[in-house]
């Protein structure tokens, strides 16, 4: 937390050595997040670009109330939700599908872990957005409840319930699939 | 069927790897929007150096030494023993004056003052509620209002469009504070100068006025002659003339006064355009203070609670203190000895030897000996003069307040900060340090007389060091005791004025580690530049200078019966 501060007080002086270092920090965080909220790698690198650019712009203006790594996840967020309702628009806009990949070392071997997160990455894609989106940042990117409602402009009552019915809804998909 | 922990287990386990040739791109493109946007601004300073480098501070006091002297002239006495007005008069008139408006005009380019002083263009002064309004030709405001129990004051600096508000808690009502006290304190300052006051009796306009010559040189060595047209009906001042003159440079200014209704009640309405950048430091306790000041709190409390800490100062006087503290974490034995300094400490790191040093010291020599054993609700102490014998004392802990056992190592690297604003530094940037301002208004006796002049301090906080404070800057005035005996300095009313140079630096110029692997400060120099000393001939400042070095026993064997009340002398 606190070398974050120093980081921002060093990047809004202009050292771009601080921005690096911000950008190496959280580089795979924001990308996952984008990632599984968009489930297309080149949208998430899209949007990982134009959210740090925007960043990097608003050097002089930024104003941190809370973590700059939550307010990063917010912006990507911001800017995943921006696409989505532009795709819905133009619906021809295809998927290029995510991969994902174990992020600790745990007993089992890599290519199952693997393959495990593969699916529940499709089931994540196949949830309604709202649903998505309260899942991923909850989960992934750390966000408390309060804070989606406040990106999501509902009552936190509505974010619990979203998440409650994304997690049920990926559980039945995934299921499904072991049954099927 | 998959448990939802196993589900989130999972959605928590998702990572992708960034494709190399995407980081580079994304970080390039960045890097290169930053340089841009930083690039259009280069030249911005920081907050800080706004601050610093601004001189609003001191056209500021020098406006209000001006404005003193030309109100003084009013009520001074003139040559024939008689009061030029009288002073029921003119407080009258002044109450009935509850702004007055000043329009600055000068005679020729401000060559001289160029450097140091920007021009004001129009400046305001309100009494209830009490404000200071500036308007500079280089479009600077500066703007700062009293309330009951806050002080805010404003600087909008037109270079970097930035507006600092600064708001500074205060206990001190403001609402008695009239110009007519302002011009009181104004009286002492210019008597204790040595103004020389001089009335003529002329013709304005077919109005009869009084003219006023006032010949004053300020604090900062500045030369003013004031020639003031006073209207005889109202007792008001219509203009005045001030030449100013330092080094050889010279200025004129002529002011022209109104006492308009009203004025500007906000600095937006002073000039200062909406679409400013607002930068406020409160220093009020924000959540956001306390989650920043949280680990410099944590790392305080996390210090080895048994220890023995040795401490000895000396100072460029040939004196020196040596202090040892023992403390269990609840119990504290402070021993203390002040005296002239004939043998230097040993030049040792082993702490068993300086111990056994600062007791053979603190027992031999003559000198003010004091021990104040607290045991957690009484504070036994025991004192010794040069020559006077032992004295003893017994106090509750609430008469010490609940900081008391705060000695030694606490003190000294981690001081208690209870509000402040972290801030923009060069210095704390530089050196990968935090850095907390905080501000305190000045300090006057019941009889509204100054005690101790405003003051600004500020923490630097070593995040590598275990959040140790590392350095303190303090800056304020200059007031020479006996406090509160004086108004010394009419600066002091306005919390803006306060020096560019600190006046005091505590510094940690060496650190060293415990055996419980937390950091310390093992030498710390402390620079106070106000300094006072009483030779006999009256109070002189000086530049006093401490070494200061620690040594710290972690693990201490406690000495039999030392936190006894009954081991104290008699």
């Amino acid at each position: 937390m606190i070398e974050d501060r120093l980081l921002l007080y060093k990047f809004k002086r202009g050292e771009s050595d601080a921005l690096r270092r911000i950008y190496e920090k959280y580089e795979v965080y924001l990308l996952t997040v984008a990632t599984a909220l968009l489930n297309d790698m080149d949208a998430a690198e899209d949007v990982l670009h134009d959210s740090f650019v925007a960043f990097a712009e608003s050097a002089h203006k930024i104003r941190l109330e809370g973590n700059l790594r939550s307010f990063l996840a917010t912006c990507v967020a911001n800017r995943c939700r921006d696409l989505m309702r532009k795709r819905s628009r133009n619906p021809e806009s295809l998927n290029k599908a995510a991969s994902f990949t174990c992020d600790e070392k745990g007993p089992e071997p890599a290519a199952i872990c693997n393959e495990r997160l593969e699916r529940i990455a499709r089931a994540i894609a196949l949830l309604p957005y709202e649903q998505r989106e309260v899942v991923v940042l909850h989960l992934k990117a750390g966000l408390i409840f309060k804070q989606i409602a406040g990106l999501q402009k509902v009552g936190v009552n509505t974010v619990q319930s979203r998440y409650r019915y994304g997690i049920e809804k990926v559980r039945s998909i995934l299921n499904g699939e072991v049954t099927r | 069927m998959r448990p939802v922990e196993n589900i989130e287990k999972l959605i928590n386990r998702l990572r992708v790897e960034p494709r190399v040739e995407m980081s580079k791109r994304n970080l390039n493109d960045a890097l290169a929007a930053h340089k841009r946007v930083i690039g259009s601004v280069s030249s911005r300073p920081t907050i800080w150096r706004i601050i610093m480098k601004s001189r609003i501070s001191k056209i500021g006091a020098a406006a209000t030494v001006i404005i003193v002297g030309i109100l003084l002239s009013m009520i001074v006495l003139d040559k024939t023993g008689a009061p030029a007005f009288g002073m029921a008069e003119v407080m009258a008139a002044m109450a009935k004056a509850e702004w007055m408006h000043m329009t600055w005009e000068y005679d020729e380019p401000n060559t001289g003052f160029e450097l140091i002083e920007p021009e004001i263009r129009e400046s305001w002064t309100s009494v209830n509620p009490k404000r200071n309004i500036t308007v500079y030709n280089n479009g600077k405001v500066n703007f700062t209002e009293y309330s009951k129990d806050e002080i805010k004051a404003q600087q909008y600096d037109v270079e970097t469009n930035l507006l600092t508000t600064r708001y500074i808690s205060t206990g001190r009502n403001y609402s008695y504070t009239t110009i007519i006290e302002m011009v009181l304190v104004g009286i002492a300052e210019m008597k204790k100068r040595g103004a020389t006051v001089e009335y003529i009796d002329s013709v304005d306009n077919s109005q009869p006025v009084k003219i006023i010559n006032i010949d004053n040189i300020d604090d900062n060595n500045v030369h003013f002659k004031t020639s003031t047209i006073a209207d005889v009906r109202t007792r008001l001042p219509i203009r005045s003339t001030v030449i100013s003159e330092k080094q050889g440079y010279t200025t004129t200014v002529n002011i022209i006064f109104d006492y308009p209704q009203t004025g500007p009640t906000d600095i937006y309405q002073a000039g200062a355009p909406p679409n400013a950048e607002v930068k406020v430091i409160g220093q009020k306790i924000t959540p956001e203070f306390l989650e920043m000041i949280r680990p410099y709190r944590a790392a305080r409390e996390s210090l080895p609670q048994q220890r023995i800490v040795v401490e000895v100062a000396n100072d460029n006087d040939n004196s020196s203190v040596v202090s040892v503290i023992y403390t269990n974490g609840i119990k504290e034995r402070f021993e203390q000895l002040s005296y002239i300094r004939n043998d230097t400490s040993p030049e040792t790191e082993d702490f068993k030897t300086i111990w056994n040093w600062a007791n053979r010291t603190i027992r031999n020599e003559s000198g003010n000996f004091r021990i104040q054993l607290n045991d957690g609700a009484v504070v036994h102490g025991a004192y010794r003069s040069y020559f006077n014998p032992w004295t003893r004392e017994e106090l509750s802990l609430s008469h010490y307040g609940t900081g008391f056992l705060v000695t030694g190592l606490i003190n000294r690297g981690w001081p208690t900060i209870k509000t402040g604003a972290f801030v923009e530094n060069d210095y704390a940037v530089k050196n990968n340090l935090l850095c907390i301002e905080t501000l305190r208004e000045p300090r006057f006796t019941g009889d509204s007389k100054l005690a101790e002049a405003a003051e600004k301090t500020l923490y630097y906080i070593d995040p590598e060091h275990d959040y140790m404070c590392v350095r303190i800057e303090s800056f304020r005035h200059p007031v020479p005791p006996p406090y509160g005996n004086t108004a010394v300095n009419v600066l002091v009313f306005d919390p803006i004025d306060i020096p560019f140079e600190p006046y005091l630096v505590t510094e940690v110029v060496q650190f060293s580690l415990t055996d419980t692997g937390h950091w310390y400060p093992s030498c710390i120099i402390t620079t106070n530049k106000q300094s006072w000393s009483d030779p006999g001939s009256g109070w002189e400042m000086r530049e006093k200078t401490f070494d200061i070095r620690l040594y710290i026993d972690t693990n201490p064997e406690f000495p039999d019966s030392i936190f006894d009340p009954e081991s104290l002398p008699r």
